[in-house]
């Protein structure tokens, strides 16, 4: 099931107007004081569905070191559905975007009291909530984005704050 | 929209009340809930304490918190920021009960150090007294107070000793310290 999800995300990436991101990001709350800030880079489509707005699918991988290293930190591979709402109805401007998602693969290795690494594995359920700024640079949109995600499984879940810059291209049909 | 947008803030603000992490839920889960240990006492009305969220994985080496089997007596040991505390109750068979101690049941004995000298029980006015509240499950926890007597120079035996009982320890308290054998 999870490959069938990919294989449908790629083929949705390839045939409509995509984005590439970069973002610098924090792991907040229980548990992640012992993390340096991570990265993440995600692919983005957008689906005009309404005038002010595109139904867009996002596939991202986020990584978080541990402060001591050592291979030890977390990596999440989350894809996500939402929409982004331009406030003032023209593609560019302020917008926010909620989404949510499922988390195709989760993993955390962490040191225990001996200081050998155990492997946590998870998936479970993302929510996001972001906004950002859309502009043109040299005729292209870039888009300047803060957004709170939180990855749901086993009980717990994993929250982060991302700040992230896109750049578009196209990759389709669309202009 | 506006909907879409609320809803998915008040599940992102629900999901974000899990207050554990989801390593920390799994691990929990596996090994059950965590212990949370501490120790704290005045000093002359001046606090010193010290807590773990989990003393399963205290440091151990040396253990932040201790209570160790020894021939006739547990050795009780609390870290705090700057210093420690560390007693002893005197039997082969602990149990929830109070235990005071004076010179004369055992003179001459370090109680706490706030990381410089230590204090003693020494002068006949010093005394401790050590309240085991609760011993279950491999951890105990009480509550002490002592009047001690300060070492004012320990770089050569005898010690040099200052006002007799003017250490006042109160307030002292401790929570979940393991009992090893």
């Amino acid at each position: 099931m999870p490959k069938a999800i990919l294989t449908l995300s790629l083929f949705c990436f390839l045939s409509v107007q995509a984005s590439a991101q970069l973002g610098v990001m924090k792991l907040v709350g229980s548990g992640t004081e012992d993390y340096q800030v991570g990265f993440g880079a995600f692919i983005k489509a957008g689906f005009p569905a309404f005038s002010s707005g595109d139904i867009t699918l996002e596939l991202g991988v986020n990584y978080f070191w541990l402060k001591d290293g050592d291979g030890s930190g977390t990596a999440m591979v989350p894809l996500k559905v939402g929409y982004m709402h331009m406030l003032n109805g023209s593609r560019k401007g302020f917008y926010v975007e909620p989404q949510v998602g499922y988390n195709l693969y989760g993993i955390s290795s962490l040191p225990d009291e001996n200081g050998y690494n155990v492997d946590y594995k998870y998936n479970g359920v993302v929510l996001a909530a972001g906004a950002g700024y859309v502009f043109l640079m040299r005729n292209t949109p870039i888009n300047l984005n803060l957004r709170y995600e939180t990855t749901i499984a086993k009980g717990g879940s994993n929250n982060l704050v991302s700040l992230g810059i896109t750049r578009s291209f196209n990759i389709g049909k669309r202009d | 929209m506006k909907s879409l947008v609320a809803t998915i803030t008040l599940a992102l603000f629900f999901a974000s009340c899990l207050k554990e992490s989801i390593p920390e839920a799994i691990a929990n889960k596996k090994n059950g809930p965590k212990v949370p240990a501490s120790f704290s006492f005045k000093v002359n009305g001046i606090t010193k304490s010290y807590c773990v969220d989990d003393v399963r994985k205290q440091s151990t080496n040396p253990y932040s918190f201790s209570c160790t089997k020894t021939a006739g007596r547990y050795d009780i040991f609390g870290k705090v920021e700057i210093g420690a505390a560390y007693f002893s109750i005197y039997t082969d068979s602990l149990s929830v009960r109070n235990y005071t101690y004076t010179p004369a049941d055992i003179w001459s004995t370090a109680v706490a150090d706030t990381g410089y000298l230590p204090f003693y029980i020494y002068a006949p006015t010093d005394r401790i007294s050590i309240n085991i509240s609760s011993y279950s499950n491999g951890y105990i926890s009480g509550n002490f107070t002592a009047l001690l007597t300060p070492v004012i120079d320990g770089s050569r035996i005898p010690y040099t000793y200052g006002a007799p009982s003017s250490i006042a320890i109160t307030e002292g308290s401790f929570k979940n310290v393991p009992v090893f054998y």
